[in-house]
């Protein structure tokens, strides 16, 4: 909860200049070095937090193959960080804030006061979001200290590893900063599906739009939601990456890439391949909900090869083969009924023997073995994905099968105890709704009032004209909440138009491209909340600007 | 005229007889036929056969018996007068049991015509091949004179267990030792079970070889060289190296009863490799050290628990692997599945053996397990409607009982 919002009034508010330097609309690509003092855009703060999804992933089968991720799955992360500064400044002394994490489908909360971030971190707090770098030992030290505080249910201890994730990224890329984050999944966790990147990958989209690192495209989708730029989506995934290893070790990257980059991504000793899949393939996946010990698996799987090692080249080299053609066929175009069903029978011949292959390597297991002789009874094809032993097994479902088979057949697996999902395969990556952001509202009868370029920040440093926004008061705040669930749990629209551009919420005033360090001691008022109106005709303004019109920084000595 | 019987106060062969063993492949089915080497190995299920001659001359005339063929199993009977092989084959009779040759068309022919002397039930169409094997063989060996073979076995038929090679190589043997050609050892007091000689044994199988062409058209000469001289052989592009097995391994064989077309799966994984050459030219390769490897292990003498449970897990775990590449091959069918799923509840490894489709499993029983298992395993497969054979896998090839 915004605890600078709780505390004080008009005039109390405390923005954090924001310290990007302005950008000129056709952006550069990494918000990088520049990147002063963490200071997000003080639109953040108010209604409209920024939102992102992030999709799930299907981890590629254990030697190098390609890899696809489901759209359906989305780890969305709803990122609240009201403005506060990030050091001791007036009133609210050292007690400024906290740090919050809310996982609604356990329903648990989590909770950092700033100060004891600050204590426990001290002089590692440098939140630098254009820089990724590891998780220094020291500070993983730190933050296993820092988790100590919460009361971490015995049965979830997998939680620790997330939240030292959580508690990475947050303090990487927006310092001590008060925030409150919710994330929700429409992911199992655990089954191979890439939870933990979808995770790591919305969280740091949330946390590094927040922060100003990144920012939505100038095209405004129906939907609201939208992809970053090239280089954006690239910084995301490092520090996403960042996060994985906390989690994993010593993670592949792939989860994380085809979470960030979505569609399909050849993978091969270490290198990724964007795949330009065409035809979204229908899949059903079928969580056996056995747990399985990754690491004993791939070490099993390892110790077979040593055993033997010449046969398990040749298995290597086979599975090798499978994904290189795997690889060339997802880009084929396919236009017709018959062109689609050849094209869905070499995929399914592909998968038939990579299950072959898995079983060769010893990683299948009873339960996986029943999903297959289920589906196979619906002449469906089947094949283990991701680590086996359990966990996640797809099923190609052909185009032009009819749906009756599907229901038959999902019906027969759930009577087995399996959890399925019905999938398109190949789809969208991360996407950031950056909901409800604020345009200049400042000054609604201004004609001249237009929408900022993106990255351009206005702080105000004369506030008496201006009116204030109303408090982020707590049930204005979870009302927003609630939309956003309600937005969350549905692919729907906004209820906004998405601008692409932050807003300091103030308007006219502001400095022009100058970085603002954090200890501007401006105070600046919040702009009114967005309203359904006022929203929509910044809306007009937006596509006013997307149409290219010239936006001219605001700098401090004009009074546009 | 024939060497025995010809003999002065020769009073007539007592009853020859003899067993072949069927076969299974333990590793490389399918893979073969693209060059990657296999192994096989003998089961203790036999075809046995018998053959009685009728001594000749006395009284018989033009009527001079017949050719008779009992088998016992199906109680079916297949007879041909001495008169009517003789009008029929004509110049071509002019036994030569030392020189095995393959059967010419002009022989095939005359034997299609003898066949359709004889009701062969619709149901037992199969039998023709078999019978104009017998037929060959019979008359290659021994010409027109009068008889009886009478055959029973323990093996399915066309289940991928080399039944037909076990009848070829029985019946061979048995001719042969008619015949004066090949003879168990004049050593040795008690009657019993003998092993021919190394020589005599190349001459059963050669003719056996020959009988299997006619049954299938162009055999591999595995079955046949199998159930001959017994243990275990490795196979690879042509070539048969006999292997010294140690220690036999106990093995459960089902049979799920599900018939299938082996001309069509082997083409099946033809036409997979066609559209997928380097994945499947790497099962391939996969398959050929499996089968190396295999054929180094059995080999291995294991002395004590320790080093026969070690050897068995090698084993098993090269079954394994060999079973997930067939799967890979597109050879694998929701029968032999069961069975894996099955023997996978009792931590029971198993490969299906032979064409796939259908036809047999191989569960590897270790030495070290308890009796209770083996029989809960089979109780439970049996509820499923297969058959169950126990057998012991790498044991002796062809034997004459010495009377």
């Amino acid at each position: 909860m915004d605890a600078v919002a709780g505390t004080a009034g008009i005039g109390d508010q405390r923005k954090c200049a924001p310290a990007r330097p302005a950008r000129s609309s056709s952006r550069a690509s990494t918000p990088s070095s520049t990147a002063p003092p963490p200071s997000p855009p003080p639109s953040i703060s108010t209604p409209g937090p920024p939102s992102s999804s992030a999709p799930q992933v299907l981890p590629p089968t254990l030697a190098s193959s390609g890899s696809s991720f489901c759209r359906v799955a989305a780890a969305g992360t709803l990122l609240t960080a009201p403005l506060s500064r990030c050091h001791a400044g007036e009133g609210g002394g050292a007690d400024s804030g906290a740090v919050e994490l809310y996982l609604r489908d356990s329903g648990l909360t989590f909770s950092w006061p700033c100060s004891r971030l600050r204590g426990a971190l001290g002089e590692e707090i440098s939140a630098n979001p254009g820089v990724p770098a590891p998780c220094s030992p020291d500070q993983l030290a730190t933050i296993a200290r820092l988790l100590e505080d919460q009361e971490i249910p015995e049965a979830k201890i997998w939680l620790s590893a997330g939240l030292s994730a959580f508690l990475f990224l947050y303090t990487s890329i927006l310092g001590c900063r008060p925030g409150k984050a919710v994330v929700t999944s429409d992911l199992p966790m655990g089954a191979g599906l890439g939870s933990s990147a979808a995770f790591c990958v919305s969280m740091s989209g949330a946390l590094l739009t927040a922060a100003g690192a990144v920012s939505v495209g100038a095209h405004t989708g129906a939907e609201g939601w939208e992809v970053l730029e090239k280089g954006d989506l690239e910084l995301v995934n490092q520090w996403a990456f960042q996060g994985e290893k906390i989690i994993h070790g010593k993670p592949s990257g792939i989860d994380n890439s085809v979470s960030t980059f979505g569609k399909m991504i050849k993978f091969k000793k270490g290198e990724l391949t964007n795949l330009e899949s065409r035809n979204p393939v229908k899949m059903l996946i079928t969580d056996t909900r056995i747990g399985r010990n990754t690491k004993a698996l791939v070490a099993g799987v390892s110790e077979r090869a040593s055993r033997h090692p010449d046969a398990m080249a040749s298995v290597f080299h086979a599975v090798n083969s499978i994904s290189e053609e795997l690889s060339s066929i997802v880009e084929l175009a396919a236009e017709d009924e018959i062109a689609i069903t050849s094209k869905e029978d070499k995929l399914a011949e592909l998968m038939e023997m990579n299950q072959g292959l898995l079983q060769c390597m010893g990683v299948s297991h009873s339960s996986i073995e029943t999903v297959l002789r289920t589906t196979l009874k619906y002449s469906l094809v089947s094949k283990l994905t991701g680590a086996g032993g359990g966990g996640c097994v797809l099923t190609l479902i052909p185009t032009l099968s009819a749906n009756i088979v599907l229901e038959k057949v999902t019906t027969e697996l759930e009577s087995h105890g399996y959890r399925c999902f019905k999938v398109e395969v190949g789809g969208r990556g991360l996407q950031i709704c950056p909901l409800l952001l604020v345009k200049d509202r400042g000054r609604p009868d201004d004609p001249k009032a237009r929408p900022k370029a993106s990255g351009e920040v206005t702080v105000a440093n004369n506030v008496q004209d201006l009116p204030s926004a109303p408090l982020g008061k707590e049930e204005n705040m979870e009302s927003l909440s609630d939309a956003n669930k309600h937005d969350a749990n549905e692919d729907v629209k906004e209820e906004v138009e998405a601008s692409d551009e932050y807003d300091t919420g103030i308007g006219r005033l502001g400095h022009g491209s100058d970085a603002f360090g954090s200890d501007d001691e401006t105070d600046l008022p919040f702009a009114p909340l967005g309203t359904e109106e006022n929203m929509e005709s910044l809306s007009d303004a937006n596509k006013h600007d997307a149409n290219n019109e010239d936006v001219k920084e605001e700098d401090g000595t004009s009074q546009n | 005229m024939d060497p025995v019987a010809g003999t002065a106060g020769y009073r007539g062969p007592a009853e020859v007889r003899a067993r072949a063993p069927g076969k299974i492949i333990l590793a490389g089915e399918h893979a073969v036929v693209h060059g990657s080497a296999a192994v096989a190995a003998a089961i203790d299920l036999y075809t046995r056969s018998s053959l009685l001659l009728r001594p000749t001359g006395e009284g018989g005339g033009a009527d001079s018996g017949a050719v008779e063929l009992y088998l016992r199993d199906s109680g079916l009977t297949f007879s041909w007068p001495c008169s009517r092989l003789r009008g029929a084959l004509g110049e071509e009779i002019s036994a030569n049991p030392g020189a095995p040759a393959p059967c010419s068309p002009d022989q095939l022919a005359a034997i299609a015509r003898l066949l359709e002397d004889q009701e062969i039930p619709e149901a037992k169409i199969w039998l023709s091949a078999g019978l104009s094997a017998f037929l060959f063989l019979y008359t290659s060996i021994l010409g027109c004179r009068a008889g009886k073979a009478v055959v029973t076995s323990d093996l399915p038929m066309g289940a991928g267990l080399g039944s037909s090679a076990a009848f070829c190589v029985s019946m061979s043997g048995v001719l042969l030792t008619a015949a004066g050609a090949v003879s168990v050892g004049a050593h040795r007091g008690a009657e019993g079970w003998e092993v021919l000689k190394k020589g005599d044994l190349e001459l059963v199988n050669q003719w056996a070889f020959q009988g299997e062409k006619i049954i299938h058209g162009k055999p591999s000469g595995i079955d046949n060289s199998v159930s001959t001289f017994g243990k275990m052989i490795k196979f690879k592009k042509g070539e048969l190296t006999n292997l010294e097995s140690r220690n036999p391994v106990k093995m459960l064989i089902t049979d799920t009863r599900v018939g299938r077309n082996t001309k069509a799966l082997v083409a099946g994984v033809s036409e997979r490799a066609s559209r997928h050459p380097d994945a499947m030219a790497s099962v391939f390769h996969a398959v050929n050290s499996i089968s190396e490897e295999l054929s180094s292990i059995v080999e291995l003498a294991a002395e004590d628990e320790i080093a026969i449970t070690s050897k068995e897990d090698k084993l098993a775990e090269l079954m394994e692997m060999n079973q997930g590449l067939l799967q890979c091959m597109g050879v694998s069918h929701s029968s032999i599945e069961t069975v894996l799923r099955t023997t996978l509840k009792y931590s029971l490894v198993s490969k299906l053996t032979g064409a796939g489709g259908g036809g047999c499993v191989l569960t590897l029983i270790p030495t070290l397990s308890a009796n209770i298992v083996l029989e809960k395993v089979i109780t439970e497969l049996e509820s499923h409607g297969y058959r169950c054979f126990k057998v012991e896998v790498g044991g002796r090839g062809l034997q004459v009982f010495r009377g």
